[in-house]
């Protein structure tokens, strides 16, 4: 009541202009915070969906190259693809010190116009 | 100060702070029944990734731990839409993990997955009273495609043939395509390859 009280010549005691912006701004603040937390939770299940998909891709492609290394038809260099919205690509190299195979997988997706992308690496005897 | 005759609110007034209230309700419901629906939405999609995902997974153990049952009948039957085949199961009786041979089957029954497993002496019997236990509901294809080494080209694998059949022994490897169809529709894909095969 701060505020009435500094305008004492005031005939209207009702709310004014100022206060009612304010009790508006405190509002819609609250309901915003509400709301924000209700997208930033469906970002979220979005995300682990994705990443969720993109393991699944990255299990795929490293069963594929143990399958190579077993049948040893298993070559150095890169290979790219795409599977649904997914872009995918791994990379072996040889290590020459201890003769093992470093393998590279990347996958990288489009989310709401950002790219997401997660990177595995392992080494096959 | 002037002094108002009527110092409580008037039935005006009073109308007006309800509507205003109301209408502040009103956002307020809107607001969170709009959240209400999206979590469920989202509750779907978890589950429905999630039942995936552990379907995948299953078959995947079960798939890597099978074996042939002999050279001319491995026992492996593939279709395009059901698998059959014998495999490793771990198995728990009390305190103790034990791995127990097996015959798995994965079939779809209306939409739900249906998964077979006989363990033991049940394993070779036909006519066994075992039953299918469902894994999930809410599936619209189950679908398999089988890797195999052609005779000819140069190529390690090609998955061009939709059924397998026991007497070619095991498949190097198997496509699996899982589609779900809740409220939303799902595909999972997933190649599982056999290091057992020949």
């Amino acid at each position: 009541m701060a505020l009435l009280n500094c305008c004492p010549k005031k005939k209207n005691k009702g709310l004014s202009l100022l206060e009612l912006i304010v009790a508006v701004a405190v509002l819609s603040s609250g309901v915003l915070v509400v709301l924000q937390a209700f997208s930033t939770s469906s970002r979220a299940a979005a995300i682990s969906k994705d990443t969720m998909k993109a393991v699944l891709i990255a299990q795929d492609t490293l069963q594929e190259i143990e399958f190579k290394r077993q049948k040893n038809i298993i070559t150095e260099g890169s290979l790219k693809g795409k599977r649904d919205k997914f872009d995918w690509g791994y990379t072996i190299a040889q290590d020459p010190d201890s003769k093992l195979y470093k393998l590279d997988i990347d996958i990288a997706w489009l989310r709401a116009a950002r790219e997401d992308k997660i990177s595995l690496t392992t080494y096959l005897r | 100060m002037k002094i108002k005759k009527s110092k409580g609110l008037t039935l005006t007034e009073l109308l007006i702070a309800t509507a205003i209230f109301a209408l502040v309700l009103l956002t307020v419901y809107v607001s969170f029944h709009a959240g209400i629906l999206g979590f469920r939405n989202i509750e779907e999609e978890i589950v429905t990734s999630q039942s995936a995902r552990q379907i995948l997974e299953r078959i995947n153990l079960d798939l890597r731990n099978s074996f042939a049952y002999s050279l001319d009948d491995s026992k492996f039957t593939g279709n395009p839409n059901d698998i059959s085949f014998l495999t490793l199961v771990d198995n728990y009786t009390g305190d103790k993990i034990r791995q127990e041979f097996a015959f798995v089957s994965y079939k779809l029954e209306g939409d739900r997955l249906m998964r077979l497993c006989r363990l033991n002496a049940e394993a070779l019997k036909e006519e066994s009273a075992i039953l299918a236990e469902e894994m999930s509901a809410g599936i619209e294809e189950l679908s398999f495609k089988y890797g195999y080494k052609p005779s000819s080209g140069s190529e390690p694998i090609v998955f061009d043939k939709d059924s397998w059949q026991g007497d070619a022994g095991l498949p190097l490897a198997v496509k699996i395509k899982l589609v779900f169809n809740n409220s939303v529709k799902d595909t999972f894909e997933r190649t599982i390859f056999l290091p057992q095969a020949q």
